[in-house]
């Protein structure tokens, strides 16, 4: 899967450049996310704004590259659009992750 | 393992006031994401808010995947056949394969799993019955000779 990364502030933006997260691309996400975070910073921005759909397959790739980065570093979530972010809600996974509504809204919480 | 024809049980569901898709497909997962794409196009065609198409594609992307994962055990050849239609300000969606049964003969209750957890063991499954559950008014199961019925009610506000 095709992840634009860019570091923004002190947060490394990834943004997925796919539609869907789901079961026949959950293991090429992980791969993709894992590759792009092998170094850089400790806050990771994932900004799902090209992204249509997430299923359960897809969910757990995100928690698997957000506990892949392991504990001293954390990956934040932003601008999900309203059926990814039911996903979240329902699995309660939206008390694990932060969550922007927008990729200004993630980065502008970073201070200098 | 020859595949049997869907017998004369499985027909599609009768009496709708509007048919909104029957297809059959292969249990793997990229013929899901395409049946997932004619499924929300048939849906669109006829007009249904995008909350409840939304709530239709969730629910019928875990259940398809769960097809393929448990019924068919990954063997990416079995067969599924999905059919929708509109009756009574409802969405009832029937799904057929010829796979294995359900745990315990039964539908999943859906318990989300624990998050209370260290975070090295936060989970990364188990959410799919949970999320079908929650996005249907209502679900019921039937255990064929050869597969399972699984019928699926979207009630439209």
């Amino acid at each position: 899967m095709k992840l634009d990364s860019k570091q923004t502030g002190s947060a490394h933006v990834l943004t997925p450049m796919a539609e869907r997260i789901d079961a026949a691309s959950a293991i090429q996400f992980k791969d993709a996310v894992r590759a792009a975070t092998a170094d850089g910073a400790d806050r990771v921005v994932l900004n799902l704004g090209h992204v249509r759909f997430v299923d359960s397959s897809g969910l757990g790739a995100i928690v698997a590259a957000m506990k892949h980065l392991g504990r001293g570093r954390k990956m934040d979530l932003a601008a999900l659009n309203p059926d990814v972010d039911k996903v979240f809600r329902l699995t309660r996974m939206d008390t694990v992750f932060n969550i922007y509504a927008s990729l200004e809204a993630a980065t502008g919480q970073v201070h200098p | 393992m020859q595949a049997a024809p869907f017998g004369r049980r499985t027909k599609p569901v009768g009496g709708f006031s509007t048919r909104v898709f029957d297809g059959r497909f292969d249990a793997n997962h990229m013929s899901t994401r395409t049946a997932l794409s004619d499924i929300r196009a048939a849906l669109e065609g006829c007009e249904l808010d995008g909350g409840l198409i939304g709530r239709v594609e969730i629910a019928l992307a875990e259940l398809f995947n769960n097809i393929a994962e448990h019924a068919y055990r990954n063997d990416g050849t079995g067969e599924v056949r999905c059919s929708m239609g509109l009756k009574d300000r409802c969405l009832v969606v029937e799904v057929t394969d010829q796979g294995g049964p359900m745990p315990g003969g039964e539908i999943p209750e859906g318990a989300l799993p624990n998050l209370d957890v260290p975070f090295e063991d936060l989970p990364e499954g188990g959410f799919g019955w949970h999320l079908i559950h929650a996005q249907t008014d209502a679900i019921t199961h039937l255990r064929l000779a050869l597969g399972n019925c699984t019928r699926l009610n979207f009630d439209i506000a």
